[in-house]
C-alpha cells in the first residue's frame, strides 16, 4: 500500500509539472496574447492540484473500506486519464474562446491555402 | 536473473515506444506550426488554361440506391466543360435500385456511361483497372458514391495536372451530416486536423500528402504503366501514392477542393472503416517500406516522412501492447516513476489517434476553419482514443497475419445512412 501511495503521489506530482509544458506547447502555436495563455496554464495547474487531492482522499477511502484490487484500475484507468481530460479541457475552452474573437479580426484571416 | 531480464526487456519497449511517440508528437507539432505561422503553399487554382484536360470521372457503387441520385446530380453539374468531361459509375454486383437509378441518369446526361460489372471479382481496385483500360481521360478522378462534389471541383483537381510533375491530387473531406451525433462531430474534428493541417502542411514542406482514393485525381496512363490497383490490397489509394513517390511523381494537396461526404452514424460502421483503412495500410507498409527507402527519386526528409506515414497505422498496437507492459511491470512491483509519467505523456501526446491527428493539431486546424463549438468537444476524443486504441491494433494484426500467410482480405462496403 505505502509503495502504490509512493507512485501514486510522484505521479501527480510529476503531472502538476508536466501540465504547464504540455500546455505551453499546445498553446505555441494559436494566436493569443502570452499572458491569457499563461493564466489559463495557471488555472489548469491549479485545477490538476486541487482535483489530484480530492481524488487521492477518494481512493484511499475505497480501498480502506472496499479491497485493494481496486488499486490497479484506479491507477490505470483514472489516474493520467483523467489528468489528460481536464488538460484538453482547458485547451479547448481556450480555443473556443480565441476562435470566437478572431472572428472579429478579419485581418487573421487573411490564409488558407 | 529471469526476472532481472524480463523487467529489463519491458522497460526497454517502454523506452523505445517514448521514443516514437515522441517523433511524432514532434511531426504533428510541426504541422500545426507550420499551418499557424509558417509560410503556406499556393496551389494550381490561379492558373488560367483553357486548354483543360479530359476528364474521366469514376464513381465506385455496390449497393447505393439511398446515395446515386445525388452523387450523380452533383456530378453531371459541376461546371467543368462537357466535352471534356466523361463520367462513369461502376456499377458493381448491386442487388438494390442502384443500376435502374443509374440508367436514368444514362438517358438523362450524354457523357454518363455506367459501367456494369456482375461477373468476376467484386470491389473497386478490380472494378477501377477495368474501367481505366478503355476511359477516354487522360486524368481520372474518383468519388466516392456518398460524396456531394459542389460545382468547382473538378477543375480545382484537374488543373494541378498542366504541371507535368503531378502524378496525383488530393482534395479535401468533410462530413456533410456533422450534426447527426456525437460520432460524427468527432470525426468532423479529426477530418479537420487531418486535412485542413497535415494534408497542408505536408504539401507548405514539400514532404509527402497522401492521395486518398476519393475527391482526389491521377494520371490515368501513369497509374496503368504502375501495373493498375493491385485488388488483393484493400486501400489502393495508399498503395498508389507510395507507388508514385517512389516513381518520382509528386502528390498534391488541394486544400480547396472540398468536397462533402457522409460520415459513418454508427460505432460499428466506423470500427468496420478504421479496421479496413488500418490493415489496407499496413499492407502497404510491408510492400512500400524497403522502396520508398531505397527510390532514387526522393530527398532524406521526404523518405523519413514517407516511412512515418506508412507505420502511423501500427502506432495504436505498439501503445497497445505498451500499457499491457506497463500493467505487468505493475503487477511485477517494478512499475518506476518514469513509466507512470509515461502512461501521461503517451495519452497526452497521442490522445486522439483518429485521423493520425494530436489534440493541438485538431484544435489549430478548428481555429483556422474559425470554429467555435466544435472546439469543446476535443476532451471527448478520449473516447476515440479508446476506441481506435483497439480497432486499428485490430487492423494493424490482421496486416501482419495476411502478409504472413498471405490471405488477401475481403472488400468491404462502408453502409450508408442517408434517408430516402
Amino acid at each position: 500500500m505505502l509503495d502504490y501511495i509512493d507512485l501514486y503521489m510522484k505521479t501527480l506530482v510529476s503531472i502538476w509539472l508536466l501540465i504547464p509544458w504540455v500546455l505551453l506547447t499546445a498553446f505555441l502555436p494559436l494566436p493569443a496574447k502570452f499572458w491569457n495563455k499563461l493564466i489559463f496554464i495557471l488555472l489548469a495547474d491549479l485545477y490538476g492540484i486541487i482535483f489530484g487531492c480530492i481524488r487521492y482522499i477518494v481512493y484511499i477511502f475505497i480501498f480502506r473500506e472496499f479491497s485493494y484490487i481496486f488499486m490497479a484500475p484506479v491507477f490505470f484507468m483514472l489516474v493520467p486519464f483523467f489528468d489528460f481530460v481536464f488538460v484538453v479541457a482547458f485547451y479547448s475552452v481556450f480555443v473556443s474562446n480565441l476562435a470566437l474573437k478572431l472572428k472579429k479580426d478579419d485581418s487573421k484571416w487573411g490564409w488558407l491555402y | 536473473m529471469g526476472m532481472v531480464i524480463l523487467v529489463s526487456i519491458l522497460r526497454a519497449y517502454i523506452l523505445v515506444m517514448a521514443a516514437i511517440l515522441f517523433t511524432y508528437t514532434v511531426r504533428h507539432f510541426i504541422f500545426s506550426i507550420n499551418r499557424s505561422v509558417g509560410e503556406q503553399k499556393l496551389y494550381y487554382q490561379d492558373i488560367l488554361d483553357s486548354d483543360l484536360p479530359y476528364v474521366t470521372v469514376i464513381v465506385p457503387m455496390h449497393n447505393e440506391e439511398l446515395v446515386a441520385e445525388h452523387s450523380m446530380e452533383n456530378i453531371a453539374n459541376t461546371n467543368y466543360p462537357k466535352d471534356r468531361l466523361e463520367i462513369i459509375p461502376i456499377e458493381d454486383h448491386s442487388e438494390d435500385a442502384t443500376l435502374s437509378i443509374l440508367e436514368q441518369y444514362s438517358e438523362k446526361y450524354d457523357n454518363i456511361h455506367p459501367y456494369v460489372r456482375d461477373t468476376g471479382a467484386r470491389g473497386k481496385p478490380v472494378g477501377m483497372n477495368e474501367v481505366m483500360e478503355f476511359a477516354h481521360g487522360d486524368i481520372i478522378i474518383v468519388f466516392d458514391a456518398d460524396y456531394l462534389p459542389p460545382k468547382g471541383i473538378i477543375r480545382d483537381i484537374a488543373i494541378s495536372f498542366l504541371d507535368p510533375e503531378v502524378g496525383a491530387v488530393m482534395g479535401r473531406v468533410i462530413p456533410s451530416n456533422v450534426s447527426s451525433n456525437l460520432l460524427t462531430k468527432l470525426l468532423d474534428i479529426e477530418r479537420t486536423g487531418g486535412y485542413q493541417i497535415d494534408q497542408q502542411a505536408r504539401y507548405n514542406l514539400n514532404l509527402v500528402p497522401q492521395y486518398g482514393g476519393t475527391v482526389g485525381g491521377f494520371r490515368r496512363q501513369v497509374a496503368l504503366d504502375l501495373g493498375g490497383f493491385n485488388p488483393s490490397i484493400i486501400t489502393e489509394d495508399t498503395e498508389l501514392t507510395f507507388k508514385l513517390y517512389q516513381q518520382g511523381w509528386k502528390v498534391v494537396y488541394a486544400n480547396r477542393a472540398e468536397c462533402y461526404e457522409e460520415a459513418p452514424e454508427t460505432w460499428h460502421v466506423r470500427s468496420r472503416q478504421v479496421t479496413r483503412w488500418a490493415r489496407g495500410h499496413c499492407q502497404v507498409f510491408f510492400k512500400a517500406f524497403f522502396g520508398m527507402i531505397k527510390s532514387n527519386y526522393l530527398k532524406p526528409i521526404e523518405k523519413i516522412d514517407g516511412i512515418l506515414l506508412l507505420s502511423i497505422y501500427f502506432i495504436p498496437l505498439i501503445m497497445l501492447v505498451g500499457l499491457f507492459v506497463s500493467l505487468a511491470l505493475f503487477f511485477l512491483g517494478k512499475m518506476n516513476l518514469f513509466t507512470s509519467v509515461f502512461i501521461f505523456i503517451l495519452v497526452a501526446s497521442y490522445s486522439s489517434f483518429g485521423n493520425a491527428a494530436p489534440f493541438f493539431q485538431m484544435g489549430s486546424g478548428i481555429l483556422l476553419d474559425g470554429g467555435h463549438m466544435r472546439a469543446r468537444l476535443l476532451p471527448m476524443l478520449l473516447f476515440s482514443f479508446t476506441f481506435y486504441l483497439w480497432f486499428i491494433s485490430k487492423g494493424a494484426f490482421l496486416a501482419i497475419i495476411d502478409t504472413i500467410f498471405k490471405r488477401v482480405p475481403e472488400w468491404q462496403k462502408t453502409q450508408r445512412f442517408r434517408k430516402k
